[in-house]
């Protein structure tokens, strides 16, 4: 790296005290509580009006909350105008400036925070169009850009004056799948590179999976969960949890016994299943569900399973073959069971056949089962 | 060409024709060799271009009519710039209200915003003065800027102001910077239709300037109730240039205001050349 090229810089803490904000009848934000450690990747996660957006925009300053308060590094932002809350910030549609060159464009936030000399700005705007692999566009207008190539100067943007906390709203959002997936490896080395703090909002969960140190899982203006990606994945806390990151089968069921290991369940459909106890097991009589993810259930042709497996009859319903792997859906008397078989298996079967779907009663977790509303 | 079409390209023609008819009238009749208004003109001459630029009266009309216009754009973009901001930007109760009085200039009668300008400037000295003119002439010429650049900042995206706001500008600075170069087409037409509305205003110009100085409509509609040789239509074409010469000169601006609001004036760098910039 050049001379210009300053340390990575220590990221910002944030945190959010009960951050409110109502638009008309609507709450957006309700009570969002968060503490985000300094220089870590925190994605929030969560279906459109969840609220995710519109804490990211109270992050940055746009819009004032009703109630609570955001403090960087332990002190209140709310009197700070956004200008003045040293952010970069990667919008949804790039928000590049049309009539500025990509160079202009890049050196926009070093001019107006600090002014450099004229070799040294050239320096920055380099290093930092170095980094996001974009070297040799500096003369290109916005317009003469591709999608991909508008992304990358809308982060050298946000990163060129290496601000201590880096917002992103969807900035993958309008990029194509091969595209996305190669930028999210990108920006996982860039945020280990300039050591800034991210907060990144994106309702893809594979994405959020894929670079966050931590998810906080939104719905309805509140935080569902917060948990590292594998927390959240292994051991989900709710079945919105559960069903938003990733595909679950939900088997609904009763627990009739227990033991110190072993929960008797008895599944709406009539099966009764032994799955282990866990730290907070229900008691019998309580409403559960069982998650299974699909990659942990098993389609066998022939009836035979050892008595280890939590197993359901069924016939198959569809067969979909992705390459890397199949999914299977199998329609059983508790339901649909989607199973992902890895590799070629599963070329043998076909819609109609009778099967057995069958697990580990380690790979269940169980769930509260909401009350019926 | 087929029937259907003919009668298309037929029709359109007609319709153009139309439209345009009196301007052909007074663009013929201004190189007309008869000394009186005839049309179609017996031969061709230039004399009523010589007349026009000999008579220091009617060139005089010309300044006055520039000088009032310029005026009125001046003062309609100061004002109707951030108004416009305004009626977009603020959650305000009144905005239908001031909407409505705004588009009220557009449609009162002319001679009722002539009178009511002249009761109440004539008190305030305000009469046989281009300021004063200027000032009632920005009544009318007002709204024109104001939905050129409403209609500019609702296509405008937040987010790029907001861009240059979380990137460290402060909010004037990114509406200098960024969302005025960006609606600076809109602006420009706005200012154009101002200038133009000031330029063919007739009965508040003669109401509150029609005496001394007299600018050109007033001059113009004199000279038809007095005196009927082309020389008016060479002053109406001079009009007309006028106003083709406006439209061209926004439609390059337009292009040269996108490029001279990158990175250039009122920086320190800026004598040298960005490297990027081809």
């Amino acid at each position: 790296m050049t001379g210009a090229e300053p340390a990575p810089s220590r990221g910002a803490a944030v945190t959010l005290a009960r951050l409110t904000k109502r638009f008309g009848s609507v709450l957006a934000v309700d009570r969002v509580s968060l503490e985000v450690p300094s220089g870590s990747f925190v994605t929030f996660l969560g279906p459109s009006g969840s609220g995710k957006t519109t804490t990211l925009n109270l992050i940055a300053g746009f819009i004032e909350p009703d109630a609570g308060e955001v403090f960087f590094e332990g002190r209140p932002v709310s009197r700070t105008p956004t200008h003045r809350r040293d952010l970069g910030m990667v919008f949804q549609n790039y928000a590049l400036f049309p009539h500025m060159t990509v160079f202009d464009n890049v050196a926009f936030p070093l001019r107006m925070r600090r002014p450099l000399a004229r070799r040294e700005l050239t320096a920055a705007v380099a290093s930092t169009l170095a980094l996001v692999q974009l070297t040799g566009l500096e003369g290109r207008y916005p317009r003469q850009l591709s999608g991909g190539q508008q992304q990358r100067v809308a982060m050298a943007r946000a990163l060129v004056s290496r601000p201590r906390l880096l917002l992103m709203d969807e900035p993958l959002g309008a990029l194509d799948k091969k595209l996305r997936e190669q930028m999210q490896v990108e920006m996982k080395a860039i945020h280990r590179a300039v050591g800034s703090t991210f907060l990144y909002v994106t309702h893809d969960q594979a994405e959020a999976l894929a670079m966050s140190d931590v998810v906080v899982v939104m719905r309805d203006g509140r935080v569902e969960q917060v948990g590292s990606p594998r927390e959240l994945y292994a051991a989900p806390a709710t079945e919105f949890v559960a069903d938003f990151l990733g595909n679950a089968n939900l088997l609904a069921g009763r627990v009739t016994a227990r033991s110190d290991e072993t929960l008797v369940v008895a599944l709406d459909g009539g099966t009764v299943l032994r799955v282990p106890a866990g730290r907070a097991a229900p008691a019998p009589g309580e409403g559960v569900k069982l998650l299974v993810r699909p990659e942990d259930v098993d389609v066998l042709v022939d009836e035979r399973t050892d008595g280890e497996r939590n197993a359901l009859p069924g016939k198959v319903g569809e067969v979909i073959y992705l390459g890397e792997m199949t999914r299977v859906v199998v329609d059983t008397p508790e339901g649909v069971v989607v199973a992902r078989i890895a590799g070629q298996r599963g070329g043998d079967l076909a819609p109609g056949h009778a099967v057995v779907v069958s697990w580990p009663p380690t790979a269940v977790r169980l769930l509260p089962r909401p009350t019926a509303p | 060409m087929r029937p259907a079409r003919a009668v298309q390209v037929g029709l359109t023609a007609l319709i153009l024709l139309y439209l345009l008819f009196p301007v052909i009238v007074v663009l013929a009749i201004s190189f007309s060799s008869a000394t009186y208004l005839r049309f179609p003109p017996p031969g061709l001459s230039l004399r009523w271009y010589a007349k026009l630029a000999a008579s220091d009266e009617w060139l005089q009309a010309f300044a006055l009519t520039l000088q009032v216009g310029a005026v009125t754009t001046l003062f309609s973009t100061l004002l109707g710039v951030p108004a416009a901001f305004g009626l977009v930007r603020l959650e305000l109760r009144a905005k239908a209200l001031l909407n409505g009085l705004l588009l009220m200039a557009l449609i009162t009668p002319a001679v009722i915003r002539a009178l009511g300008s002249y009761l109440f400037f004539a008190p305030l000295g305000l009469v046989n003065s281009v300021v004063g003119l200027a000032c009632a002439h920005t009544v009318s010429a007002l709204p024109y800027l104001v939905i050129n650049v409403v209609a500019s900042l609702k296509g405008f995206d937040l987010a790029i102001e907001r861009a240059a706001v979380v990137h460290g500008a402060s909010p004037l600075t990114a509406i200098r910077r960024i969302t005025l170069p960006i609606i600076a087409p809109g602006i420009l037409v706005g200012a154009i239709f101002a200038f133009l509305s000031s330029a063919q205003e007739l009965l508040v110009s003669i109401y509150l300037m029609g005496t001394v100085r007299k600018p050109l409509a007033v001059k113009m509609w004199e000279g038809v109730r007095v005196a009927v040789d082309p020389t008016i239509a060479a002053a109406s074409t001079g009009v007309i240039v006028m106003a083709v010469l406006a439209f061209a000169t926004a439609s390059v601006l337009h292009r040269r205001v996108r490029r001279a609001t990158a990175w250039d004036a009122s920086l320190p760098e800026a004598a040298e050349r960005s490297p990027g910039r081809v």
